[in-house]
């Protein structure tokens, strides 16, 4: 079988540099298809390392009662270190509450809190949720487990309710943009590659025909069209990387904060290539071989 | 002599347009040299299409050292044909390859090993007196020449039946008579021979076996 398979390789080779005009127009189309999809794909993911890192910043802050002992607070603290949810905490005491607020409200004139003449600022414990549970359920989870705790009621736990809900929609958005142009994309370079490959075995149906009579299987004259499928895929592939290479590279020197994209979005790309022409190719013998 | 090894039976084939053949029966032993003979449009390629199953019979059965046309299933038909040499009409070289490639590829289609294609293709290929133009394409060479290439491509793999249809029909008497010498050189190495022509002359002083065909019957 060895010997064959070499010699169906070089029939693959030789039929795509005989139609090298239309091979060529296939490989372009998957080219600027694939850029297209890898440059969506670099902003998204873009997007989404920005969107991480507000996430990172949001923290449920739960207040506690004035009343509460050293004992109480330090019990509470235990409680609260115990959920898997939670990173870290934070206390901030009555007195840095002040001290944040002054900061805060430096501009003013006025200090209120002198005016006031007692601390209204609780103490309160800042926590940091685990990267798993930032999204809006996790955080809802953490509420309910929170409010298990005694000494601490619903009214005490205050966080960005927003936030996260706000962040989810909109990368579903982009998302869901995503998917569409890249399917619309890849279905238009896998109806020219397969248009291609229909050209091919048109050209050489009398040629392929005879190869039958003479005792070749379906597959002997199929695997050079899937072997010339899936050389324009690669080919366009290869192209479609090194450009976005070039192309992020290039950005970074505007944009110097830009996330390096991984090794992970070249090879996407270059095995999306490699299907759409061994998909394109398929189409086509499936219909006219 | 094996008998029987293409064998048909009351055979009809019908194309779209109303022609073909109407009753056909044949038989070739193994080692046979057969003439089937016939007047233009008599029928004499659509009985080799039936032979190499390019066409199946619409009633009747062909059987082809033991594969049955009504019972072979479409994935075995290949096989069936690496038995055969089949010399067409039109010769159907392949155009785009040279004279060395064409007769090679009915080896490489059945997965032998690059030395044994060499050995065998150039044996061929020297036997019809082509090696010096291997490396030409198909239509860089005469009519003859073509004629010479379809016939080493039809014996490169030894075939138990060679198929030859009109291999002498355009050519001048002295080609035709290497032709025929070819043929005869193949028989008697052991291949069966079922050669159509409508070259009654040729028949008439010939001592071999002649089947006859008029308007898609064979005559019995
Ligand atoms: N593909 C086809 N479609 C329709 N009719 C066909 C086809 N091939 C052959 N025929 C018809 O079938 C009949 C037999 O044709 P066939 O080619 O078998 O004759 P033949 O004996 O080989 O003739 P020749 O000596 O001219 O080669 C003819 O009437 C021909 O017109
Ligand atoms: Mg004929």
């Amino acid at each position: 079988m060895m010997p064959s398979l070499l010699f169906l390789l070089k029939e693959g080779f030789v039929g795509l540099l005989r139609s090298r005009g239309s091979a060529l127009m296939a490989i372009v189309t998957i080219t600027v298809s694939l850029v297209l999809i890898g440059l969506f794909l670099i902003v998204t993911l873009n997007l989404n390392e920005f969107a991480e890192n507000l996430k990172k910043r949001l923290e449920v802050t739960v207040f506690l009662d004035d009343s509460f002992d050293e004992d109480k607070t330090r019990r509470i603290r235990e409680h609260i270190l115990a959920l898997q949810s939670i990173g870290s905490v934070d206390y901030v005491s009555k007195e840095m509450a002040v001290a944040e607020f002054r900061e805060h409200s430096e501009r003013l004139n006025v200090d209120y809190l002198e005016v006031l003449g007692f601390n209204p600022l609780p103490a309160s414990f800042r926590l940091h949720p685990v990267a798993e549970f930032l999204s809006s359920g996790g955080v809802a989870e953490i509420v309910q487990q929170l409010e298990a705790i005694d000494g601490i009621e619903e009214l005490d736990i205050k966080y960005e309710k927003n936030l996260l809900p706000l962040l989810e929609s909109r990368l579903q958005v982009i998302v869901a943009i995503d998917i569409v142009i890249g399917v619309v994309l890849c279905v238009g370079a896998l109806l020219l590659v397969s248009n291609n490959v229909r050209l091919i075995i048109l050209s050489r149906e009398r040629l392929i025909t005879t190869m039958k009579l003479v005792g070749a299987t379906p597959m002997f004259v199929q695997a050079p069209m899937f072997i010339q499928g899936f050389l324009q895929g690669f080919l366009g592939g290869i192209a479609a990387a090194v450009l976005l290479f070039l192309l992020t590279e290039l950005a970074a020197v505007e944009l110097p904060d830009i996330v390096a994209v991984g090794a992970g979005v070249y090879g996407l790309v270059v095995v999306l290539g490699i299907l759409l022409g061994f998909s394109g190719s398929l189409t086509a013998v499936r219909r006219f071989l | 002599m094996k008998n029987g090894m293409i064998k048909i039976r009351n055979a009809r084939m019908k194309y779209p347009g109303g022609d073909g053949l109407d009753h056909v029966n044949l038989e070739v032993a193994g080692g046979e040299f057969v003439y089937l003979v016939g007047s233009t449009g008599a029928g004499k390629s659509t009985v080799l299409k039936l032979i190499y199953m390019e066409e199946l019979p619409d009633a009747g059965y062909v059987v082809v050292d033991g594969a049955n046309s009504s019972e072979i299933s479409r994935r075995e038909i290949p096989f069936v044909r690496r038995k055969l040499g089949i010399i067409f009409q039109d010769f159907r070289l392949f155009e785009d390859r040279n004279i060395f490639e064409n007769v090679a590829f009915v080896l490489r289609v059945t997965g032998a090993r690059p030395r044994d294609i060499k050995k065998k293709t150039l044996r061929a290929l020297a036997e019809v007196g082509l090696s010096h133009k291997s490396r030409k394409m198909a239509s860089d060479l005469s009519g003859g020449e073509q004629q010479r290439a379809a016939i080493a491509r039809a014996i490169v793999n030894d075939p138990l039946i060679l198929l030859a249809d009109e291999p002498t029909a355009n050519l001048d008497p002295k080609t035709s008579v290497e032709i025929l010498n070819i043929l005869d050189r193949a028989n008697a190495r052991g291949t069966a021979v079922l050669m159509a022509t409508h070259n009654y002359e040729l028949v008439n002083y010939s001592s071999k076996r002649v089947v006859s065909i008029k308007n898609g019957r064979t005559l019995p």
